[in-house]
C-alpha cells in the first residue's frame, strides 16, 4: 500500500506537470502501468522460474546419472565376482601351488587352465582383452594372450604398479590403467591363495570402451554426455571418444578440465542432486549443466552433462511468447486508451468551446454531450448551469433595468423638484432686488427687502448645496477635461466675490508664484466653485483687512522661487505674507516645477529679458500639483469647530449659522471636489491668526499657446525704485509692499524720500478707507503715482495736480511693473489707465 | 502675460455690447420678463417677450435677433429643441443663445462658451452682473465674428 502510493503519488504529480492533451496522459499512464509486470517478469520472474526448473532438471539428471553409475556397477561387480571366482577354482589354487613349488614351469602347458581363463572372456568377447595368471614374481604362469603380448604387458610399469596394489589389497580389486595398445583398460584383480598363503594373482583386463557400449545403451540423447573419469581427472569412459585420457569429440579434441568444477578428492560424497555450471564449447553447445555421482568401491566419479539450453530453452520460449503477448496486449491498451481519452477529451473541448461562448455573453449556448456517463451528467449540469446563468442573468438584468428606471424616475424627480422650487425664489429674489435698486422704495421698505432677498438667496444657496452634495455623495463627481485658464477661473472668482468684499471694505490680495502655469485641462466651473467657496467662506468670517488667495506650483521638479521669501516686516495686523503660507499644512510637499509654461514673471533674480525665450511649449502630458492658499484676517477657527469644519451642515456653532448664514456644506463639497481632482483641502490656520485653508489640485498642463509677447519681469536694469505705499487697509498696505520688493523696488516709509507712489484709493463705502492727506500732495513726484482703484470706482476722479497710472483692484506684479514703466515713459500724460 | 480681467470688468464690456440689441426672450415664467426687462435697464434694448415657444420660434424664423434669452424647462418644445430648431434655420442660426433655466445652481453654471455654439448656460435668478459677463464672453472669444450687437443693429436698417 505504502509502495503503491509512493509510485502513484510521484507519477499523478508528473502526469499533472507533462503538457500533454488529456489522451496523451492517459495513453502514457497506461503504458507505464503495462510495462511494470512485464518489467518484474523480466527482473524477477524469469530468474526465479530458472531457480524452480533447475530443481526439477537436477532431480532429472541426478537420476540420469544413477542409471549411469548403475550400469557402471553391474559391470564392476560382475568383472570382480568372475575374478573371484575364478581365483577360488581348486585347479588354479594347486596349479599355482604347484607352480611356486616347482618353479616357472611350462607356460601353456596346462590345458585345463587356458580353459578356465578363456572361459573368463567368453561373455564379453568384442571388449575383452585378456586374462592373465602370476606368480607373485611376475612370472606368467598361464595367459589367454601370446606370450610376447603377455610379457609386454607384464613389463608395462603401470602394470607392475597394480600388480603390488592388488598384492597389497589381498582381495579382488578393480584397476584402470592404459594399456599396450594405448587405449584405456578397466583391470579386475583376484588372490589365489591356500591355506592362508598368497601364491598368485589373477588379473582379468577388458577394453574400457566397454564401458561406452553400456552408456550408449542407456543413454537418452547424444547431447546428453556420461564422463567417468579417475580421482586425477583423467576420463576412462564416455559417450564420446576417449584418447589418452581426455574426450575427443568432434569436432576436434576438446580439452576441459572437470576437476574444475568438482574435484571428487576434496569431497567423497556422492553429490547427487546439485548441479553445477559448466561453460565450455562442446559438440556447440556453450553451456552445460553437469550433474556428479560417486560410483562406489572406486575414486572414480561419474559426470553426467545436459546442455543447459534443452533444460530451460522450451520454458524459455514460452516465457519469450508470452512476454511478446504482453507487450502487444499494453500497447493495444494504449491505443486504445488514446482513442477513449480522445473522446472523452472531444466531449470536453465541446464543453469548454460551450464555456467560452458563455463567457462571452451567449447566455443560448448548450453542449451537444449525450450518453449516460460522466461526461454525459457533467454536460447536462453544464447545460443547466447555463439555464440557470441565463435565467439569472435576465432577472438581474431585469432588476437592474428596474432600479435604472427607478434611479431615472429619482433624477427627474428631483429635477423637477429642484426646478419647481427654484422658479418661485425667483420671482422672490428677482423682485426684491428689482425693488430694492428702484428709487421710489422707501427706506423701511427696503430693509424689510434686503430681509427677504437675503433669506431667498440663503434657501436658494441651501438647495443648491443640498443638491449638489447629493449628488457628490451618490455618484461621485463627474469632471469635465477641457482646457481652461486658471486666471479667467480667478477672475470669475472675483467677479463673484469681490463685490460683497468692497461692500465690507475688505481688500482682495492675489500672490502667484512665479513659474505657476496658467494653462490647464479639467473642470474650470469646478476650480472656480472651490475658489468661490473658500474665498467667500474667509469674507463671510472677516470684518478687518482682506482674504489673500496665494497659487503656488507643488511640482516634483526644482523648487520655484517664492515670493514669500522676500525680506521684510509685514504690517502690523495684517497677515503675515513672508510666512510660508501653507507648506507647514503639509510637510514633504515642497513647491518645485521644471519644463512647464507658467506665469511670466521672472525670477527676482534673473534677467527679465533672458528668462523669455519666446514660448516655451509645455508638454501636455506633465501634470502639476496645484496649491491654492486662501487665508483671511478674521477671528480664526477655534478647536471646538476645527473638528467639525468638514462635516455636513456644521458651520462652527449655530450661532454662527445664525450670523453668517451659508449651509455648512461648502467645506464639504470643495474637499470632494479637490479629492476628485487628486488633491485636497486642508484647513492649515495659524493659532491666533485668521482661518486658512489649503487646497492641492493634480491637474494636467495644457499645451500652452505662444505667449502674447507681453514681456514682464522685473526693474533690472532701470535705476532703483524708492518705492511708499500709502493704504488705509494694513492687509493691504502689506500685500503691495511685498508685490513692490517682488517687483524689485525698495520700500521706504511713506513719510521718508520716494521716487514712486502707490495709492489705494479704496471704495469709499468702507470704514478703513482715507483718502490721502491733502497736505502731503506737493511731496510726490508729479507723474510718479500708480493708482489702485476698484473696479466699481473707476471714473474716480484723479488727485488734484497729479498725473497717475490706475490700476484696478486686484493686482497682480506684472501690472505692477508695467505700471512703473508707464510711470517712466509717459511723464506728462495723466490719468493713464493700465487695465 | 495676460492681465488679469477685473472684477466687473465683463460686465461693462457686456453692456457696451448690449447697448442698442434687439434680445429675444422666451419663458413660460410670467415674472421673467420682468425680471429680464429690470436686468437690461438703461442700455436701450428692444425686448420681445414669448411664453409660447412655437410662437417664439415662428418669430425667430422670420426676424432677425441679436441675442436669444432661453429658458429650458417649458411646456410642448423645450429649450434645447428650441435652439437645435433654430440653429437650422435663418436667420437666426447663428444668434448666441443664453439658456436661463432654474435646473441648476449658480455652480453649474457654464459660462464657457464653445465659439461655434454660440451659447452659454445660467442659472436662475438672473442678475445683471451674470447677465452682462455672459454676453462679454460670448462675444469676448477670439472668433471672428466678435462685434458689438450695436455696430451690428447700426448696419442694418
Amino acid at each position: 500500500m505504502m509502495l503503491a502510493s509512493r509510485i502513484i503519488g510521484p507519477l499523478r504529480c508528473f502526469l499533472r506537470w507533462l503538457p500533454l492533451s488529456v489522451a496523451r496522459k492517459i495513453a502514457l499512464a497506461t503504458l507505464i502501468v503495462g510495462s511494470v509486470p512485464i518489467f518484474f517478469i523480466i527482473v524477477y520472474g524469469i530468474p526465479r522460474l530458472e531457480r524452480a526448473l533447475m530443481g526439477t532438471t537436477s532431480e532429472v539428471m541426478a537420476a540420469a546419472a544413477a542409471e549411469h553409475n548403475h550400469i557402471l556397477g553391474q559391470f564392476l561387480h560382475a568383472g570382480l565376482r568372475q575374478a573371484a571366482q575364478t581365483a577360488r577354482y581348486p585347479e588354479v589354487q594347486r596349479f599355482a601351488q604347484r607352480a611356486a613349488a616347482d618353479g616357472v614351469s611350462g607356460f601353456g602347458e596346462n590345458i585345463e587352465i587356458d580353459r578356465l581363463l578363456s572361459a573368463l572372456g567368453s561373455e564379453e568377447p568384442v571388449f575383452f582383452h585378456s586374462a592373465c595368471l602370476f606368480l607373485l614374481d611376475h612370472t606368467i604362469l598361464a595367459s589367454t594372450a601370446s606370450a610376447e603380448s603377455a610379457g609386454a604387458a607384464c613389463d608395462h610399469a603401470t602394470r607392475r604398479e597394480i600388480f603390488d596394489a592388488a598384492l597389497r589389497a589381498g582381495q579382488p580389486a578393480v584397476f584402470h590403467a592404459f594399456g599396450a595398445e594405448g587405449g584405456m583398460e578397466i583391470f579386475f584383480t583376484a588372490p589365489v591363495e591356500r591355506d592362508g598363503e598368497f601364491l598368485a594373482l589373477l588379473q582379468v583386463a577388458y577394453s574400457a570402451r566397454i564401458l561406452r557400449h553400456l552408456f550408449l545403451k542407456v543413454n537418452a540423447s547424444p547431447l546428453s554426455i556420461p564422463v567417468l573419469t579417475d580421482e586425477n581427472g583423467e576420463v576412462i569412459a564416455s559417450t564420446l571418444e576417449v584418447d589418452g585420457g581426455r574426450l575427443s569429440s568432434s569436432p576436434g579434441a576438446v580439452d576441459f578440465d572437470l576437476l574444475g568444477i568438482f574435484d571428487p578428492r576434496w569431497d567423497p560424497l556422492p553429490h547427487a542432486r546439485e548441479l553445477f555450471e559448466l561453460r565450455h564449447s562442446l559438440l556447440g553447445v556453450d553451456d552445460w549443466l553437469v550433474s556428479v555421482i560417486r560410483p562406489e568401491e572406486t575414486a572414480w566419479s561419474l559426470f553426467y552433462l545436459e546442455p543447459r539450453a534443452r533444460v530451460l530453452g522450451p520454458v524459455r520460449s514460452v516465457v519469450n511468447n508470452a512476454l511478446w503477448l504482453a507487450g502487444g496486449l499494453t500497447l493495444l491498451l494504449v491505443g486504445g486508451s488514446f482513442l477513449a481519452g480522445n473522446l472523452a477529451a472531444r466531449a470536453l473541448n465541446r464543453l469548454t468551446r460551450a464555456a467560452d461562448v458563455i463567457s462571452a455573453g451567449d447566455l443560448s449556448a448548450r453542449v451537444d454531450v449525450g450518453g449516460r456517463d460522466e461526461i454525459g451528467r457533467l454536460a447536462r449540469a453544464f447545460n443547466d448551469m447555463a439555464h440557470q446563468l441565463r435565467l439569472r442573468t435576465e432577472a438581474l438584468r431585469a432588476e437592474h433595468e428596474k432600479a435604472e428606471a427607478a434611479s431615472r424616475a429619482k433624477s427627474e424627480f428631483l429635477a423637477v423638484m429642484s426646478h419647481e422650487i427654484r422658479t418661485p425664489l425667483n420671482a422672490v429674489i428677482g423682485y426684491s432686488s428689482f425693488l430694492l435698486s428702484d428709487e421710489k422704495t422707501s427706506v423701511g421698505d427696503r430693509e424689510s427687502l434686503r430681509m427677504i432677498e437675503k433669506a431667498g438667496r440663503h434657501l436658494l444657496g441651501m438647495i443648491n448645496d443640498m443638491l449638489d452634495f447629493s449628488k457628490i455623495e451618490a455618484g461621485g463627481v463627474e469632471l469635465l477635461e477641457e482646457p481652461f485658464s486658471l486666471l479667467e477661473t480667478l477672475a470669475d472668482a472675483f467677479d463673484h466675490t469681490a463685490p460683497a468684499a468692497w461692500e465690507k471694505g475688505l481688500e482682495i490680495a492675489l500672490d502667484i508664484e512665479n513659474g505657476v502655469p496658467t494653462e490647464f485641462i479639467g473642470d474650470a466651473q469646478r476650480v472656480r466653485q472651490i475658489l468661490v467657496n473658500l474665498i467667500g467662506n474667509g469674507i463671510k468670517f472677516t470684518d478687518k483687512g482682506g482674504v489673500r488667495v496665494a497659487l503656488r506650483c507643488g511640482g516634483p521638479a526644482r523648487p520655484g522661487h517664492r515670493a514669500s521669501d522676500e525680506p521684510g516686516a509685514p504690517a502690523e495686523g495684517a497677515l503675515s505674507l513672508d510666512s510660508p503660507a501653507g507648506d507647514d499644512c503639509h510637510s514633504g510637499d515642497q513647491p518645485g516645477m521644471g519644463g512647464i509654461p507658467c506665469f511670466g514673471d521672472a525670477p527676482v533674480e534673473t534677467n527679465a529679458v533672458s528668462d523669455w525665450d519666446g514660448g516655451r511649449s509645455a508638454v501636455a502630458s506633465s501634470r502639476v500639483k496645484l496649491v491654492i492658499v486662501v487665508e483671511d484676517t478674521g477671528k480664526g477657527i477655534n478647536e471646538r469647530t476645527r473638528s467639525k469644519l468638514f462635516q455636513p451642515f456644521s458651520q462652527g456653532d449655530g450661532s454662527h449659522t445664525r450670523r453668517y448664514g451659508g449651509t455648512g456644506l461648502g467645506l464639504v463639497i470643495s474637499r470632494r471636489l479637490a479629492e476628485a481632482m487628486g488633491g485636497g483641502l486642508t484647513e492649515c490656520s495659524d493659532p491666533g491668526g485668521g482661518a486658512r485653508f489649503r487646497v492641492a489640485l493634480d491637474l494636467p498642463v495644457a499645451e500652452r499657446e505662444e505667449r502674447d509677447g507681453a514681456q514682464s519681469g522685473t526693474l533690472l536694469g532701470t535705476a532703483p525704485e524708492r518705492a511708499a505705499v500709502f493704504s488705509g487697509n494694513d492687509f493691504h498696505r502689506a500685500h503691495l509692499e511685498s508685490l513692490l520688493r517682488q517687483a524689485g523696488c525698495e520700500v521706504v516709509e511713506e513719510e521718508g524720500d520716494f521716487s514712486l507712489l502707490v495709492l489705494d484709493r479704496s471704495h469709499p463705502s468702507a470704514d478703513a478707507a482715507a483718502p490721502y492727506p491733502a497736505e502731503r500732495l506737493p511731496r510726490v513726484p508729479a507723474s510718479r503715482v500708480i493708482e489702485l482703484v476698484c473696479p466699481l470706482d473707476f471714473g474716480l476722479p484723479s488727485l488734484p495736480g497729479v498725473h497717475s497710472v490706475r490700476l484696478s483692484k486686484p493686482v497682480m506684479v506684472s501690472e505692477i511693473i508695467r505700471a512703473i514703466r508707464e510711470t517712466h515713459e509717459k511723464p506728462t500724460q495723466a490719468g493713464t489707465e493700465c487695465p | 502675460m495676460k492681465n488679469l480681467r477685473k472684477p466687473g470688468q465683463s460686465a461693462r464690456e457686456g453692456e457696451k455690447h448690449l447697448r442698442g440689441a434687439r434680445v429675444c426672450l422666451v419663458d413660460d415664467d410670467p415674472h421673467q420678463a420682468e425680471l429680464v426687462a429690470h436686468c437690461l435697464s438703461g442700455l436701450e434694448v428692444s425686448l420681445s417677450v414669448f411664453r409660447d415657444p412655437v410662437a417664439a420660434e415662428t418669430y425667430l424664423s422670420a426676424h432677425k435677433t441679436d441675442l436669444i434669452l432661453l429658458d429650458i424647462m417649458m411646456p410642448d418644445v423645450d429649450g434645447w429643441e428650441l435652439h437645435a430648431r433654430l440653429r437650422d434655420s435663418t436667420p437666426n442660426g447663428e444668434t448666441p443663445v443664453i439658456f436661463t433655466t432654474c435646473l441648476i445652481g449658480e455652480s453649474q453654471e457654464n459660462t464657457m462658451s464653445d465659439p461655434p455654439n454660440q451659447c452659454v448656460t445660467l442659472a436662475k435668478p438672473l442678475t445683471r452682473r451674470s447677465l452682462l459677463s455672459a454676453v462679454a464672453k460670448l462675444y469676448g472669444g477670439p472668433a471672428p465674428r466678435a462685434a458689438s450687437f450695436s455696430e451690428k443693429s447700426r448696419r442694418e436698417p
